[in-house]
């Protein structure tokens, strides 16, 4: 399923985050937005799923158009498009087997033995086979940062989406959970065809899994290409020293502009 | 002073804006309410976890004060009308105040304070975690989880702690009566039940409904316009308010309906 977004502009108050934003992820991509904080990432990826509404453009989700979606088309659309959230968000009053089970069993009207057996194969499918046992009695509370954004994942994994869409997904992590929750994003990208979005600041992660990457600065893309050619800007350091004057609030020279960046 | 009546104007302002959109959200969310409540489209399991976490666990503190409103009515009572000679009505004045007035005013008011601002912190921490963004993510209806199963189980559940306090209220003065020596209990008994109607106990369940509904859909309202940006200090002072709200409103709608109850019109 592809993902097309067209001038989508955003605002806070007077601010404008984000500015006639273009973006095409083909069906069974990973695209990667790259940026500092604060320069909008997040935002642009809860507009994707209707979380959030610019103040103008368009978000395409396959031949759906969210931005001119109802709440109760937003729901059916949701059914196709998982989101893992930066902090988990999981449902802390929930047991880990319920916070997986919840949208399963109310969208996809699995009871019982089927239930359960689709939230092993969630949790088997992020490596967390571990918790089977004590799924039912296992609280959020009692998990690890990477354990949490694991759950995350496979709570979204129990809609059987087909476009996953990741908030910071190594944010808060030790280098090892780091590598395996990136690692667990290529994978089911790669085994399962998912369209992939992930936003985040992890330059290391964006070149290890993005088909294309887009660096996000000043509410524009400032560059659009492949890992292979931000790697070439980033040998000097430059990308780099983008990202930390972004975060600094420099307002840096755009790399490239993403016109050119497609012509490379 | 020019300044002094600037600030009281965008007080007053402030109010009123705040007051127009509290009212709005909770027509609102009793617009959602009814029509789920209409389809039968609410979560069940919720609901029973509401009735328990939010009646079945506010029995001990009701009963304890209901003895304590109806020991206390029935001793003021007796001295007070003891003055004129007019002892012998303490128990129909106690019964018709305790059923009439204190059961649904008292029971709204605990309410509001225990279940208001529960309601209100629960919903408030569930959307400075992104929890609310989650479950809109996961395609999960919020009126449907969240606020009908509580409006619900409030506007249902209430009214039986208003007949509980009753009973408890009644017994609470009974005893004290004997006790003290001031009410023989079968004349106690006697003069309640000739004091009491069936529309005495009906109005004041009557009056626990509203009063229920309006404390879910006002700690509802406050809890899910919890700005995540502003963190666990907005979670604080929408409780808050959530409580001062619901109180006015379990006060106001007593009001409004012992007026309109009084004139025939319920």
């Amino acid at each position: 399923m592809k993902l097309e977004v067209e001038g989508l502009t955003v605002r806070f108050g007077p601010r404008v985050v984000l500015d006639r934003i273009d973006l095409a992820v083909p069906s069974g991509g990973l695209h990667v937005i790259l940026g500092g904080s604060g320069v909008g990432k997040s935002r642009l990826l809860r507009c994707l799923n209707g979380l959030e509404r610019p103040a103008a453009g368009t978000v395409r989700v396959g031949e759906r158009e969210v931005t001119s979606m109802g709440e109760r088309e937003l729901e059916d659309l949701r059914q196709d498009v998982g989101y893992v959230f930066q902090h988990s968000a999981l449902f802390d009053s929930m047991s880990v087997f319920d916070n997986i089970a919840w949208a399963a069993r109310e969208h996809r009207g699995l009871r019982g033995a089927d239930l359960r057996e689709e939230v092993v194969r969630c949790l088997a499918r992020v490596g967390l086979q571990t918790f089977v046992e004590s799924m039912e009695r296992l609280a959020p509370a009692a998990l690890s940062g990477g354990e949490r954004k694991r759950v995350a994942l496979a709570r979204a994994m129990a809609l059987a989406p087909r476009v996953l869409l990741h908030d910071e997904p190594t944010a808060g992590l030790d280098p090892a959970s780091s590598r395996l929750v990136g690692d667990l994003i290529g994978a089911l990208n790669r085994d399962e065809g998912l369209t992939t979005v992930v936003v985040t600041h992890d330059l290391e992660l964006a070149m290890r899994l993005a088909h294309r990457i887009s660096l996000l600065a000043g509410g524009r893309f400032v560059f659009e290409g492949t890992a292979g050619q931000l790697r070439e800007r980033s040998a000097g350091g430059e990308v780099r020293r983008y990202l930390e004057g972004e975060r600094a609030g420099d307002d840096a020279e755009p790399l490239a502009s993403p016109a050119s960046a497609g012509q490379e | 002073m020019r300044e002094s009546a600037k600030g009281l104007l965008l007080a007053v302002d402030g109010a009123v804006t705040g007051a127009c959109r509290l009212a709005g959200d909770v027509a609102w969310l009793l617009w959602r309410t009814m029509t789920g409540a209409a389809r039968l489209d609410f979560d069940r399991a919720r609901l029973v976890n509401e009735l328990d976490r939010s009646i079945v666990g506010a029995v001990p503190l009701i009963v304890l004060t209901g003895m304590a409103t109806g020991a206390v009515m029935v001793w003021q009572t007796v001295e007070g009308l003891a003055r004129f000679g007019a002892s012998a009505y303490a128990a129909k004045i106690v019964a018709l105040s305790i059923v009439r007035e204190l059961s649904p005013v008292l029971v709204g008011l605990l309410a509001a304070g225990r279940v208001g601002s529960a309601i209100a912190a629960d919903l408030g921490s569930m959307a400075i975690t992104e929890q609310l963004d989650a479950m809109r993510a996961l395609g999960l209806d919020r009126y449907r989880h969240l606020v009908t199963p509580r409006a619900l189980a409030l506007g249902a559940g209430l009214p039986l702690l208003v007949l509980l306090f009753d009973v408890a209220g009644l017994t609470g003065g009974l005893l004290a009566g004997v006790l003290e020596g001031a009410i023989p209990w079968p004349a106690y008994i006697e003069s309640a039940r000739s004091a009491l109607f069936f529309g005495d106990v009906a109005a004041g369940m009557a009056k626990g409904a509203v009063s229920g509904l309006l404390i879910a859909l006002v700690g509802c309202a406050y809890g899910l316009t919890v700005d995540p940006r502003q963190g666990a200090s907005a979670v604080g002072a929408q409780t808050t308010a959530a409580v001062v709200a619901a109180s006015v409103a379990v006060l106001g709608g007593d009001v409004v309906m012992t007026r309109f109850w009084m004139r025939g019109l319920i």
